[in-house]
């Protein structure tokens, strides 16, 4: 019996470890490219590491290509608005649809769903026609408005509010607390890992989203990350495959670092939002 | 008493006020404030240096107007230029784009006529003669100018005289035919073990949309057709002047191989000819001075590369293709006088003409530009001097975009996929009859 | 909660309704500031819904049956752009194209989640780096994989070579050839997402009892008859979830198509999402394109329907 088990043991820990290094590599082979010159990748030996890094010198060309300090901040700016924005506001709607009845909630409710369904090409179009009439082309508020309240956060927030028991905010409102009280000083601190997973899920989808920044920006310095790298990629004048791995190392740093700390609350977020569907 | 207190409500009022006044004040600059020029051009370093460093702050002092600069990838800058003129949107004052844009923006009503007055000559006249002649006919429709040139834009050829010396080749006696082309890429093409085309003979560096007509379309011409017929409105190629045409393409990649494909990453003219992935390569002006940027070994003064006239048929019509920057204006700019001022003090001191041709490499057809000794002493121009005069403007159609995505079609399928002429011109043809007629 | 204390749940979690929920539209016996509050609290999701979703969703419609350029006002057509869509063969390439990489990927990397997944349910030493590992790639910016992919797929000398050479294959066009280009495209998009759905696969099974392995084990069942009667009728809620969610934006991918290859070589990767954002902002067709738009939101709500109908009956 032991004997079995022992075996399975290792085979399965063959079969993940040969799927994490095959995960793994592309990033490993990134770093690798990072620290090479121009030439380097292409006449030396796949694997060697060269004796001079040219990480440093690789960096610098990033930051005299584009302005990545800008894209970063841009990218920042509109993802950390979107994602407290939703966060707020899906609260709200959460809550009210949780614990308060009042005509039309069904309906409101099954239409928010409804919406989680309406794929984004379909709707690209008109928002694209109705941020260009309200002049927000090039702007933060074109940016970030559309994307502000999400249908899956007042869902995920809607079904975890439900599951707050009725006695406390019964308590509560009886002490004179107020519904907005209940809902930020009760409701709120006893959801916290849920607001968590959302604001992660929230950040990582607008940090990485291109069609959108690509359609309704149009000067460099209202370019986020997602789209001065993808512009980069393509540029014939400048880059090269160091550069690109720099670009792309410096991109990532900051998600990778945050990741490698909260790693279980990224996970979790994306657990969570399988199961309450 | 647990109702939402009239504080609250009234804070979320102003939150959301707060919200829409968010919009307005983040709106992008140039729409709000008078005197300044918003200008977008293309992603071409030496460029933007120019316009950044020494054209636009020396407008400044001069005219104590602001010039607001972007610049873009050309493949992503001519889209959002018409969606962001067309239907009464801000977009840019000035934009410099591929001549091959006028017919459609004409069309569309999106730029106005060039004010020679507000650049500084007498009047339209004064201005034509200050050119080249016939530099500007490409420039007109129904009589009127509508962009100023920032260079010629004719294509010539580099080649590399050490790889010529390596395959035997007479390195200052490059092929001058397209025929000679074949024996001299035979030689130069390098495979590897597996068969593969590591250095291609012949390059055509076709990336962008536009960049089919003046690479490879150019053979067209050559053969005494275009992409589009005379009038404009059917296809131009369908017959068996065209046929060889495409037939030439096709048999570089797939009978003779000297053309290839995946040669490096991505396809970039200055990585793969200093990089030694293509022997021979049409170009413009402009490459010789970015290449030898990055790769200083491949120097002209040393004699590693040379820069000849783009081959010809034999029995062909002697021809290049001109795709040449333009500068025009936008239609609904609040600032046009101001915007031809500036394209004037760009353009018209010859002063700033040289600092375009020596740093940018971007010959303006002013009369007699080909005489002056600051111009000559740039030792590849002369050949892209002399090209001039047998160059052919690229097809002019309201429809450009969608032409040039239906050739880049076509170019993959017979490069990339190996598919026949005879399979893919009748279709290429069916297609650009159809999209003329819509 | 860390995902090990859902053992013992019976099937995945439930959510609790309110016992005294039974409102219907519009129905009475409701407190008059209960209702105001609870509306005042929904206003701004539904105005914003209503501007930035409703609206645009309809307007596609609208505009799917005009043809506009953007210069001028939208000028009615009826049906004629869809007409002309059925006998656009930019179209049909793209919807196979399309098809082609969503079943692609998803058919490949579906199973290889769920058996990722079912190595990882078990008390194993070192599962939260595996876990983190396989995952990551999921939160990485999918311009960024893309760059990143670019230097794997480099003919000469890039990472692809490390298992191709020993094949003899050497040189591969990856992104240049009107074969490799696709599967090029799914392999990245399998590399980015696959633990992503591990993740997803991992807490539905986390949820799934021991007790019914344990009897089914005692019964003598093999392992093989475990997973067909235990784990894949359990997981069906979750299977259902996964497979609508991957298929909804496999259908929708753009990035990747779009940074890599820009549709080529010759369209062999022009996806739908890409033919409709070059008709509508490289071309200016916005009613054309619009009309590609409510043709793939069709087809898509379809295909949900059908996974819904499949996956949802119970044996």
């Amino acid at each position: 019996m032991r004997q079995r088990q022992f075996w399975s043991g290792t085979l399965i820990h063959l079969c993940l470890g040969v799927a994490s290094l095959l995960i793994a590599l592309p990033l490993l082979w990134m770093v690798l490219t990072a620290l090479k010159t121009h030439q380097q990748v292409f006449t030396e030996p796949m694997w060697r590491i060269p004796a001079e890094i040219q990480l440093g010198a690789n960096i610098a060309q990033v930051f005299k290509l584009i302005p990545f300090w800008r894209y970063f901040t841009n990218s920042l700016i509109v993802a950390t608005v979107v994602t407290v924005g939703d966060l707020f506001f899906s609260t709200l709607a959460g809550f009210g649809l949780a614990k308060y009845r009042f005509p039309g909630r069904n309906l409101i409710f099954s239409g928010i769903v409804a919406t989680m369904m309406i794929p984004f090409i379909v709707i690209i179009i008109p928002q694209y026609i109705i941020v260009r009439r309200l002049g927000w082309i090039d702007t933060y508020a074109g940016l970030t408005v559309p994307f502000l309240i999400s249908s899956f956060g007042i869902f995920m927030l809607r079904q975890a509010f439900l599951s707050v028991p009725d006695d406390i905010i019964a308590s509560a409102r009886i002490d004179g607390a107020h519904d907005l009280r209940v809902l930020f000083q009760i409701v709120v601190p006893l959801n916290v890992p849920i607001l968590v997973s959302l604001a992660i899920l929230r950040f990582l989808m607008e940090w990485d989203t291109l069609m959108w920044p690509l359609v309704v920006t149009n000067s460099t310095r209202m370019r986020t990350l997602s789209l001065g790298l993808a512009i980069m990629q393509n540029d014939r004048y400048g880059a090269d495959f160091p550069t690109l791995m720099a670009a792309a190392l410096l991109a990532i740093a900051p998600v990778v670092l945050l990741y490698a700390f909260l790693q279980r609350y990224f996970i979790k977020s994306v657990a969570s939002f399988g199961l309450k569907e | 008493m647990s109702r939402i207190s009239r504080r609250t409500f009234l804070k979320g009022a102003a939150a959301a006020g707060g919200a829409a006044a968010f919009g307005s004040v983040f709106t992008s600059a140039g729409s709000s404030q008078s005197k300044t020029i918003v200008y977008w051009g293309h992603n071409y370093p030496s460029r933007v240096k120019i316009v950044n460093e020494i054209m636009a702050p020396g407008f400044k002092k001069e005219a104590g107007i602001e010039v607001q600069h972007a610049d873009f990838d050309t493949s992503q800058m001519e889209p959002k230029i018409l969606t962001a003129w067309a239907g009464g949107g801000e977009g840019p004052d000035l934009v410099s784009v591929g001549d091959y844009n006028l017919a459609n923006y004409v069309y569309r009503k999106m730029v106005v006529p060039v004010d020679p007055v507000a650049m500084g000559f007498k009047d339209l006249d004064t201005l034509i003669a200050a050119y080249e002649p016939h530099a500007l006919d490409g420039l007109m429709v129904d009589g009127k100018l509508y962009a100023i040139p920032m260079d010629s834009g004719s294509i010539s050829m580099v080649y590399r005289k050490d790889f010529f010396k390596e395959a035997g080749l007479d390195p200052e006696n490059p092929p001058k035919t397209w025929e000679a082309v074949v024996e001299a890429g035979l030689k130069l093409t390098k495979k590897d073990a597996s068969g593969k085309v590591i250095r291609a003979g012949l390059g055509w560096e076709a990336r962008t949309p536009s960049s089919h007509f003046y690479y490879w379309g150019t053979l067209l011409p050559q053969k005494g057709v275009d992409f589009l017929s005379p009038d404009g409105k059917k296809n131009g190629f369908n017959n068996s002047n065209g046929m060889a045409a495409f037939q030439y393409l096709y048999d570089a990649f797939n009978t003779w191989r000297i053309a290839a494909l995946g040669l490096g990453p991505t396809i970039s003219p200055v990585d793969d000819f200093g990089a030694g992935r293509v022997a021979m390569m049409n170009t413009g002006f402009w490459l010789p001075p970015s290449m030898e940027a990055k790769y200083p070994a491949v120097s002209f003064a040393k004699g590693v590369y040379g820069v000849m006239r783009l081959p010809q048929f034999t029995n062909g019509k002697v021809a290049t293709r001109l795709n040449p920057w333009v500068w025009m204006v936008s239609a609904r700019s609040r600032v046009q006088k101001e915007a031809w001022q500036f394209v004037g003090y760009m353009t018209k001191e010859p002063k700033n003409q040289t600092i375009w041709a020596v740093q940018a490499q971007y010959l303006q057809p002013w009369k007699g530009m080909t005489n002056r000794p600051e111009i000559t002493a740039i030792p590849y121009a002369k050949t892209f001097l002399e090209d001039l005069a047998i160059g052919v403007p690229t097809p002019r159609t309201v429809k450009y975009a969608e032409l040039a995505t239906n050739v880049a079609k076509a170019y993959d399928r017979i490069s990339a996929n190996g598919e026949k002429p005879e399979a893919v011109v009748p279709d290429l043809a069916r297609q650009v009859d159809r999209l003329l007629s819509e | 909660m860390s995902l090990d204390d859902r053992r013992g749940a019976v099937g995945p979690p439930v959510p609790m309704e309110r016992p005294l929920s039974a409102v219907r539209l519009f129905g009475g016996g409701v407190s008059g500031h209960e209702a105001r509050t609870g509306l005042l609290l929904v206003m701004p999701a539904v105005i914003f819904f209503a501007a930035f979703m409703l609206y645009p969703f309809l307007s596609a419609f609208w505009y799917s049956l005009t043809s506009w350029d953007l210069v001028g006002p939208p000028r009615f057509v009826g049906l004629r752009n869809y007409v002309r869509l059925l006998q656009d063969e930019d179209f049909w390439n793209a919807a196979r194209v399309t098809a082609y990489y969503t079943f692609g990927l998803l058919v490949p990397m579906l199973p290889l989640s769920l058996l990722l997944a079912m190595l990882l349910d078990r008390r194993l030493r070192g599962r939260a780096f595996y876990q983190g590992v396989l995952f990551a790639p999921a939160v990485l910016a999918a311009v960024v994989v893309s760059m990143i992919w670019r230097v794997v797929y480099m003919p000469q000398g890039g990472l692809y070579l490390l298992f191709t050479a020993p094949f003899g294959l050497t040189n591969i066009p990856w992104l240049n050839d009107v074969h490799w280009a696709m599967p090029a495209l799914i392999i990245v998009g399998i590399w980015k997402n696959v633990g992503y759905y591990m993740v997803i696969f991992l807490a539905g099974l986390q949820g799934i009892s021991p007790t019914f392995y344990e009897a089914a084990r005692v019964d003598g069942a093999s392992t093989w008859q475990q997973f067909r009667r235990i784990t894949l009728p359990l997981l069906r809620p979750i299977m259902l979830f996964v497979a609508v969610v991957s298929m909804t934006k496999a259908f929708q991918g753009f990035t990747a198509a779009y940074t890599l290859t820009g549709g080529g070589p010759a369209d062999a990767t022009k996806v739908l999402p890409l033919l409709v954002y070059e008709n509508a902002f490289s071309f200016n067709k916005m009613g054309y394109a619009s009309a590609i738009a409510v043709i793939m939101f069709v087809v898509l709500l379809a295909l949900t329907l059908i996974q819904f109908r499949t996956l949802k009956s119970e044996g």
